[in-house]
Protein backbone atom coordinates (compact mmCIF):
# COMPACT_ATOMS: atom_id res chain seq x y z
CA UNK A 1 0.00 0.00 0.00
CA UNK A 2 3.23 2.57 0.59
CA UNK A 3 4.29 2.01 -2.51
CA UNK A 4 0.79 2.55 -4.25
CA UNK A 5 0.51 5.98 -2.47
CA UNK A 6 4.12 7.42 -2.93
CA UNK A 7 3.08 6.33 -6.56
CA UNK A 8 0.17 8.53 -6.59
CA UNK A 9 1.67 11.29 -4.94
CA UNK A 10 4.61 11.62 -7.28
CA UNK A 11 2.40 11.07 -9.97
CA UNK A 12 -0.04 13.70 -8.70
CA UNK A 13 2.71 16.35 -8.57
CA UNK A 14 4.32 15.39 -11.44
CA UNK A 15 1.46 16.02 -13.31
CA UNK A 16 0.98 19.79 -11.29
CA UNK A 17 4.61 20.37 -12.36
CA UNK A 18 3.38 19.97 -16.20
CA UNK A 19 0.35 21.85 -15.88
CA UNK A 20 2.16 24.68 -14.53
CA UNK A 21 4.83 24.62 -16.96
CA UNK A 22 2.05 24.54 -19.74
CA UNK A 23 0.32 27.31 -17.93
CA UNK A 24 3.63 29.54 -18.00
CA UNK A 25 3.59 29.16 -21.78
CA UNK A 26 0.22 29.68 -22.24
CA UNK A 27 -0.53 32.71 -19.92
CA UNK A 28 2.50 34.73 -21.53
CA UNK A 29 1.25 34.15 -24.86
CA UNK A 30 -2.62 35.57 -23.38
CA UNK A 31 -0.80 38.32 -22.07
CA UNK A 32 1.16 39.34 -24.71
CA UNK A 33 -1.81 39.61 -27.36
CA UNK A 34 -3.53 41.34 -25.25
CA UNK A 35 -2.01 44.10 -25.44
CA UNK A 36 -3.04 43.97 -29.03
CA UNK A 37 -6.22 43.04 -28.39
CA UNK A 38 -6.87 46.03 -26.69
CA UNK A 39 -5.55 48.30 -28.34
CA UNK A 40 -2.39 48.69 -26.29
CA UNK A 41 -4.50 50.26 -23.10
CA UNK A 42 -1.07 48.41 -20.53
CA UNK A 43 -3.05 48.42 -17.37
CA UNK A 44 -5.38 46.10 -18.83
CA UNK A 45 -3.40 44.03 -19.92
CA UNK A 46 -1.53 44.57 -16.50
CA UNK A 47 -4.77 43.37 -14.78
CA UNK A 48 -4.59 40.08 -17.26
CA UNK A 49 -1.12 39.30 -15.72
CA UNK A 50 -2.38 39.76 -12.36
CA UNK A 51 -5.74 37.74 -12.70
CA UNK A 52 -3.53 34.83 -14.66
CA UNK A 53 -0.95 34.83 -11.96
CA UNK A 54 -3.78 34.36 -8.91
CA UNK A 55 -5.29 31.67 -10.93
CA UNK A 56 -2.30 29.48 -11.19
CA UNK A 57 -1.55 29.93 -8.05
CA UNK A 58 -4.75 28.97 -6.78
CA UNK A 59 -5.62 26.24 -9.29
CA UNK A 60 -2.04 24.18 -9.46
CA UNK A 61 0.04 25.38 -6.54
CA UNK A 62 -2.29 25.98 -3.38
CA UNK A 63 -4.19 22.38 -4.89
CA UNK A 64 -0.79 20.88 -3.39
CA UNK A 65 -1.69 21.91 -0.01
CA UNK A 66 -5.09 21.16 -0.04
CA UNK A 67 -4.69 17.37 -2.06
CA UNK A 68 -2.03 16.57 0.79
CA UNK A 69 -4.41 17.80 4.12
CA UNK A 70 -7.70 16.37 2.29
CA UNK A 71 -6.64 13.31 0.67
CA UNK A 72 -3.36 12.03 0.68
CA UNK A 73 -2.19 12.48 4.64
CA UNK A 74 -5.25 11.03 5.88
CA UNK A 75 -4.63 7.67 3.23
CA UNK A 76 -0.93 7.70 4.73
CA UNK A 77 -1.82 8.35 7.97
CA UNK A 78 -3.72 5.14 8.14
CA UNK A 79 -1.46 3.20 6.45
CA UNK A 80 0.53 3.28 9.38
CA UNK A 81 4.09 3.82 10.06
CA UNK A 82 5.69 7.77 9.39
CA UNK A 83 6.66 8.03 5.91
CA UNK A 84 3.93 10.33 5.35
CA UNK A 85 6.29 12.97 6.92
CA UNK A 86 9.07 12.94 4.41
CA UNK A 87 5.94 12.99 1.47
CA UNK A 88 4.61 15.63 3.03
CA UNK A 89 7.95 17.74 3.05
CA UNK A 90 8.33 16.55 -0.68
CA UNK A 91 4.66 18.44 -1.51
CA UNK A 92 5.73 21.97 0.49
CA UNK A 93 9.30 21.57 -1.53
CA UNK A 94 7.27 22.07 -5.08
CA UNK A 95 4.97 24.31 -3.73
CA UNK A 96 7.68 27.07 -2.29
CA UNK A 97 9.15 25.95 -5.42
CA UNK A 98 6.75 27.08 -7.78
CA UNK A 99 5.54 29.74 -6.15
CA UNK A 100 9.02 31.28 -6.48
CA UNK A 101 8.76 30.42 -10.06
CA UNK A 102 6.16 31.85 -10.22
CA UNK A 103 6.96 35.67 -8.63
CA UNK A 104 10.22 35.64 -11.13
CA UNK A 105 7.61 34.72 -13.93
CA UNK A 106 5.42 38.24 -13.16
CA UNK A 107 8.28 39.90 -13.06
CA UNK A 108 9.85 38.64 -16.53
CA UNK A 109 6.27 38.87 -18.24
CA UNK A 110 5.60 42.14 -17.01
CA UNK A 111 9.13 43.53 -18.58
CA UNK A 112 8.06 41.94 -21.82
CA UNK A 113 4.91 43.05 -21.64
CA UNK A 114 6.20 46.60 -20.78
CA UNK A 115 8.74 46.64 -23.73
CA UNK A 116 6.05 45.82 -26.39
CA UNK A 117 4.25 48.53 -25.09
CA UNK A 118 7.33 50.79 -25.47
CA UNK A 119 7.98 49.51 -29.03
CA UNK A 120 4.53 50.46 -29.80
CA UNK A 121 4.11 54.22 -27.99
CA UNK A 122 7.67 55.59 -28.28
CA UNK A 123 7.06 56.08 -31.80
CA UNK A 124 3.68 58.15 -30.96
CA UNK A 125 5.04 61.67 -31.49
CA UNK A 126 7.31 60.28 -34.76
CA UNK A 127 5.34 63.26 -36.66
CA UNK A 128 5.81 66.77 -37.15
CA UNK A 129 4.74 69.41 -34.68
CA UNK A 130 4.64 73.08 -35.90
CA UNK A 131 4.52 76.41 -33.73
CA UNK A 132 0.76 77.63 -33.02
CA UNK A 133 1.78 81.03 -34.52
CA UNK A 134 4.21 81.03 -37.69
CA UNK A 135 3.70 77.44 -38.52
CA UNK A 136 7.48 76.96 -38.45
CA UNK A 137 8.55 72.92 -36.79
CA UNK A 138 9.13 72.64 -33.50
CA UNK A 139 11.84 70.57 -32.03
CA UNK A 140 10.27 68.27 -29.31
CA UNK A 141 12.83 67.13 -26.60
CA UNK A 142 12.24 63.03 -27.50
CA UNK A 143 12.37 60.41 -24.17
CA UNK A 144 10.69 63.09 -22.13
CA UNK A 145 7.64 61.87 -21.20
CA UNK A 146 5.70 64.59 -19.61
CA UNK A 147 4.38 68.33 -20.90
CA UNK A 148 7.16 70.52 -21.93
CA UNK A 149 8.12 73.80 -23.54
CA UNK A 150 9.12 74.32 -26.89
CA UNK A 151 10.14 77.21 -28.52
CA UNK A 152 10.05 78.17 -31.48
CA UNK A 153 13.69 78.35 -33.39
CA UNK A 154 11.99 81.17 -35.83
CA UNK A 155 9.66 83.54 -33.80
CA UNK A 156 10.85 82.65 -29.94
CA UNK A 157 7.15 81.78 -29.02
CA UNK A 158 6.91 79.63 -26.05
CA UNK A 159 4.93 76.76 -27.02
CA UNK A 160 3.20 74.31 -24.85
CA UNK A 161 3.45 70.21 -25.85
CA UNK A 162 1.52 67.94 -24.26
CA UNK A 163 2.20 64.54 -25.02
CA UNK A 164 -1.06 61.82 -25.13
CA UNK A 165 -1.72 59.58 -22.52
CA UNK A 166 -0.16 56.62 -23.95
CA UNK A 167 3.06 58.44 -24.84
CA UNK A 168 3.02 59.55 -21.41
CA UNK A 169 2.08 56.31 -19.69
CA UNK A 170 5.85 55.33 -21.03
CA UNK A 171 7.20 57.50 -18.54
CA UNK A 172 5.14 56.14 -15.28
CA UNK A 173 5.65 52.34 -14.70
CA UNK A 174 6.73 51.14 -18.51
CA UNK A 175 10.65 52.17 -18.20
CA UNK A 176 11.10 51.05 -14.68
CA UNK A 177 9.84 47.89 -15.52
CA UNK A 178 12.44 47.33 -18.71
CA UNK A 179 14.88 48.42 -16.51
CA UNK A 180 14.02 45.61 -14.03
CA UNK A 181 14.13 43.17 -16.52
CA UNK A 182 17.87 44.22 -17.67
CA UNK A 183 18.84 43.38 -14.06
CA UNK A 184 17.08 40.52 -13.61
CA UNK A 185 20.54 38.57 -12.52
CA UNK A 186 22.27 41.88 -10.33
CA UNK A 187 18.79 41.50 -8.74
CA UNK A 188 18.88 37.85 -8.27
CA UNK A 189 22.28 38.13 -6.73
CA UNK A 190 20.43 40.38 -3.98
CA UNK A 191 17.70 37.58 -3.33
CA UNK A 192 20.48 35.32 -2.69
CA UNK A 193 22.89 37.21 -0.14
CA UNK A 194 21.52 37.01 3.23
CA UNK A 195 20.49 40.28 4.61
CA UNK A 196 22.47 39.28 7.67
CA UNK A 197 25.69 39.70 6.19
CA UNK A 198 25.02 43.54 6.16
CA UNK A 199 28.19 44.30 4.08
CA UNK A 200 27.59 41.76 1.33
CA UNK A 201 24.01 42.74 1.13
CA UNK A 202 24.62 46.07 0.58
CA UNK A 203 27.16 45.63 -1.97
CA UNK A 204 25.01 43.07 -3.66
CA UNK A 205 22.16 46.11 -3.61
CA UNK A 206 24.66 48.69 -5.08
CA UNK A 207 25.68 46.15 -7.84
CA UNK A 208 21.32 45.79 -8.45
CA UNK A 209 20.43 49.65 -8.23
CA UNK A 210 23.80 50.72 -10.14
CA UNK A 211 22.40 48.48 -13.53
CA UNK A 212 18.73 49.24 -12.73
CA UNK A 213 19.45 53.28 -13.27
CA UNK A 214 21.75 52.53 -15.93
CA UNK A 215 19.08 50.90 -18.02
CA UNK A 216 16.65 53.47 -16.52
CA UNK A 217 18.92 56.28 -18.38
CA UNK A 218 19.54 54.44 -21.25
CA UNK A 219 15.91 55.00 -22.12
CA UNK A 220 15.07 58.45 -20.09
CA UNK A 221 18.46 60.33 -20.70
CA UNK A 222 17.36 63.09 -18.54
CA UNK A 223 17.37 60.95 -15.61
CA UNK A 224 20.77 60.77 -15.46
CA UNK A 225 20.87 64.25 -13.47
CA UNK A 226 19.58 62.64 -10.42
CA UNK A 227 21.53 58.92 -10.80
CA UNK A 228 23.54 58.78 -7.67
CA UNK A 229 20.97 60.42 -5.01
CA UNK A 230 18.22 57.78 -6.65
CA UNK A 231 20.61 54.82 -5.97
CA UNK A 232 21.79 56.30 -2.21
CA UNK A 233 17.61 56.87 -1.85
CA UNK A 234 17.19 53.07 -2.79
CA UNK A 235 19.85 51.45 -0.98
CA UNK A 236 18.79 53.39 2.39
CA UNK A 237 15.26 52.14 1.91
CA UNK A 238 16.36 48.49 1.75
CA UNK A 239 18.98 48.86 4.44
CA UNK B 1 5.98 20.76 -48.41
CA UNK B 2 9.54 21.54 -49.72
CA UNK B 3 12.70 20.04 -48.53
CA UNK B 4 13.23 23.03 -46.44
CA UNK B 5 10.22 22.85 -44.94
CA UNK B 6 10.57 19.09 -43.73
CA UNK B 7 14.11 20.00 -41.93
CA UNK B 8 12.28 22.85 -39.98
CA UNK B 9 9.93 21.15 -38.57
CA UNK B 10 12.11 18.49 -37.80
CA UNK B 11 14.29 20.87 -36.04
CA UNK B 12 11.32 22.40 -34.23
CA UNK B 13 10.44 19.22 -32.60
CA UNK B 14 13.89 19.21 -30.98
CA UNK B 15 13.72 22.26 -29.54
CA UNK B 16 9.94 21.94 -28.13
CA UNK B 17 8.87 24.44 -31.02
CA UNK B 18 6.10 22.02 -31.84
CA UNK B 19 4.98 21.81 -28.08
CA UNK B 20 5.10 25.65 -27.57
CA UNK B 21 2.78 26.01 -30.98
CA UNK B 22 0.61 23.11 -30.00
CA UNK B 23 0.07 24.39 -26.27
CA UNK B 24 -0.70 28.19 -27.51
CA UNK B 25 -3.26 27.27 -30.75
CA UNK B 26 -5.21 24.56 -28.20
CA UNK B 27 -8.13 27.11 -26.66
CA UNK B 28 -6.28 28.94 -24.08
CA UNK B 29 -7.77 29.22 -20.94
CA UNK B 30 -6.33 32.38 -19.38
CA UNK B 31 -7.75 34.53 -22.97
CA UNK B 32 -10.69 34.32 -21.21
CA UNK B 33 -9.60 36.72 -18.31
CA UNK B 34 -7.62 38.69 -20.63
CA UNK B 35 -10.92 39.46 -22.51
CA UNK B 36 -12.43 40.04 -18.98
CA UNK B 37 -9.65 42.95 -18.31
CA UNK B 38 -10.05 44.70 -21.47
CA UNK B 39 -14.23 44.95 -21.17
CA UNK B 40 -13.90 46.00 -17.63
CA UNK B 41 -11.36 48.50 -18.19
CA UNK B 42 -12.42 51.76 -17.07
CA UNK B 43 -12.40 54.61 -19.70
CA UNK B 44 -10.75 57.75 -18.08
CA UNK B 45 -12.86 61.31 -19.44
CA UNK B 46 -9.69 63.37 -19.23
CA UNK B 47 -7.30 60.33 -21.39
CA UNK B 48 -5.62 62.34 -24.24
CA UNK B 49 -5.54 60.56 -27.45
CA UNK B 50 -3.49 62.86 -29.60
CA UNK B 51 -0.74 64.90 -29.17
CA UNK B 52 -1.13 68.87 -28.67
CA UNK B 53 0.77 71.98 -28.85
CA UNK B 54 -0.45 75.05 -27.16
CA UNK B 55 0.36 78.06 -26.98
CA UNK B 56 -0.78 80.66 -24.36
CA UNK B 57 -1.64 84.14 -25.44
CA UNK B 58 -2.36 87.11 -23.40
CA UNK B 59 -6.07 88.10 -22.89
CA UNK B 60 -6.16 91.57 -23.59
CA UNK B 61 -3.78 91.93 -26.67
CA UNK B 62 -3.63 88.12 -28.00
CA UNK B 63 0.06 88.04 -28.11
CA UNK B 64 1.49 84.36 -27.07
CA UNK B 65 4.37 84.77 -24.60
CA UNK B 66 8.24 84.44 -26.27
CA UNK B 67 10.94 82.64 -24.44
CA UNK B 68 12.83 84.06 -21.28
CA UNK B 69 9.93 86.45 -20.07
CA UNK B 70 7.95 87.01 -17.07
CA UNK B 71 4.88 84.42 -16.08
CA UNK B 72 3.07 87.33 -14.37
CA UNK B 73 2.90 90.12 -16.89
CA UNK B 74 2.41 90.45 -21.15
CA UNK B 75 5.60 91.64 -22.56
CA UNK B 76 4.24 93.42 -25.44
CA UNK B 77 1.28 95.17 -23.56
CA UNK B 78 1.87 94.61 -20.07
CA UNK B 79 -1.09 93.45 -18.92
CA UNK B 80 -1.14 91.06 -15.84
CA UNK B 81 -2.33 88.01 -15.75
CA UNK B 82 -1.67 87.30 -11.61
CA UNK B 83 -1.65 88.95 -9.21
CA UNK B 84 1.64 88.18 -7.22
CA UNK B 85 4.36 90.15 -5.65
CA UNK B 86 7.59 88.19 -6.61
CA UNK B 87 8.77 88.04 -10.63
CA UNK B 88 7.95 84.47 -11.62
CA UNK B 89 10.54 83.40 -14.73
CA UNK B 90 9.61 80.22 -16.61
CA UNK B 91 12.70 77.63 -15.43
CA UNK B 92 13.54 76.39 -18.19
CA UNK B 93 15.54 79.21 -20.18
CA UNK B 94 16.63 76.64 -22.89
CA UNK B 95 13.23 75.66 -23.74
CA UNK B 96 11.72 78.82 -23.45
Amino acid sequence: MKDTLIQRWDHFLEKITIRFEESLIQGKAAVMESLEDNDYDYYASYRALRAIEMQIRSSLIEKIDITWIEQVEPSMRADGGIYWADESRKGYRLQDELSDRLSVWVNITEGHLSQKYYDHAIQLIHQDFKCTQCHAPLEVKKNFFLSQYVTCGYCNTVNTFEPQTKYATIGWNIINNIAALHSMEAYDAVRKTPREDRRAYEQALRNYYEKYFDERIKLMPHSAATRERDIELEIKKMM
Amino acid sequence: MDMEGRWQKRFSIFRGDEFKSEIMSTNNPFKKLANNSKESAKKWDNEKTISSIETITCKQCGAPRPANTLLKTCAFCGYQFMDASVDIKAGHTKQG
